[in-house]
């Protein structure tokens, strides 16, 4: 009876290494994004593909653009620029 | 005075079928099973791991919505979701199988047999045209008007449809050249 949910596009993320940048810790992460902080490792492990509102709220803290952050093709080993507003 | 006789009868009924419980249950040895010292440890590890489930998914069932974020909330529905299908199975898996034993076995699976006499059978009927009888006399319609109310609802409505389809083919009539 038990079916697996259906599986997702893969989403690629530099979560982890953008929140590392900006020197926030997960529970900081997830406090200024209103989620918890096991959702953040979730993230940053790819094994959860965040809410559109999720995704650009994550971006506007970090101060960089979605396509930075997540992608459905792997990122290149360049570092992502960081967006100047 | 006759108050406090009726408090007092009360409260002799009370002891009495508590004493009678309890004595009922000491006498009782359904679950004797249970009453050994390993079976008394098993249940305290089952409780307690339990308990340890539900801290290990943080109540996750039990948090309000506004307590969990969206991948929460996701995880939540999912598992509720597997949850009804398996119980779904488990209820559709048990009915067959007693519909089934039912048939076979020509009885119910208690051992018990089902059996209705012809005084029961009439008796329904009986109960069943008293039903009738009683909402016919209050039924203010003459005899032949007279209907159950979800017939006389299904009427009303073909009633209202034949009506309007007439009005309908009138206007049509009359505005035709």
């Amino acid at each position: 009876v038990s079916r697996r949910p259906k599986t997702e596009d893969p989403v690629f993320s530099r979560l982890e290494q953008e929140r590392i940048a900006s020197q926030l810790s997960r529970q900081e992460l997830a406090d200024k994004v209103g989620v918890h902080y096991q959702t953040v490792g979730y993230l940053e492990r790819g094994e959860y593909s965040p809410s559109l509102a999720l995704t650009l709220k994550i971006a506007a803290v970090l101060d960089l653009r979605v396509e930075d952050l997540f992608s459905l093709r792997p990122f290149e080993g360049a570092p992502s620029e960081r967006t100047t507003s | 005075v006759k108050l406090r006789e009726h408090w007092d009868e009360l409260g002799r009924v009370y002891d009495e079928s508590n004493r009678r419980w309890g004595d009922t249950l000491m006498r009782d040895r359904t679950y004797d099973r249970l009453r050994t010292p390993p079976a008394r440890r098993t249940l305290v590890a089952v409780v307690a791991a339990f308990v340890l489930l539900k801290v290990s998914v943080r109540s996750l069932a039990d948090v309000p919505e506004d307590c969990l974020d969206e991948r929460q909330l996701a995880l939540r529905y999912r598992v509720y979701h597997e949850a009804y299908r398996w119980i779904g199975l488990v209820a559709v898996l048990a009915g067959g199988t007693g519909v089934i034993a039912f048939i076979a076995l020509g009885k119910d699976p208690s051992g018990d047999t089902l059996a209705v006499t012809w005084n029961q059978l009439m008796a329904f009927f009986y109960v069943h045209d008293r039903a009738r009888d009683r909402a016919t006399v209050d039924d203010p319609r003459p005899a032949g008007r007279r209907t159950s109310l979800s017939n006389s609802r299904r009427c009303r409505s073909r009633h209202a449809r034949r009506t309007t389809r007439a009005g309908s083919r009138r206007r049509r009539s009359a505005t035709d050249p």
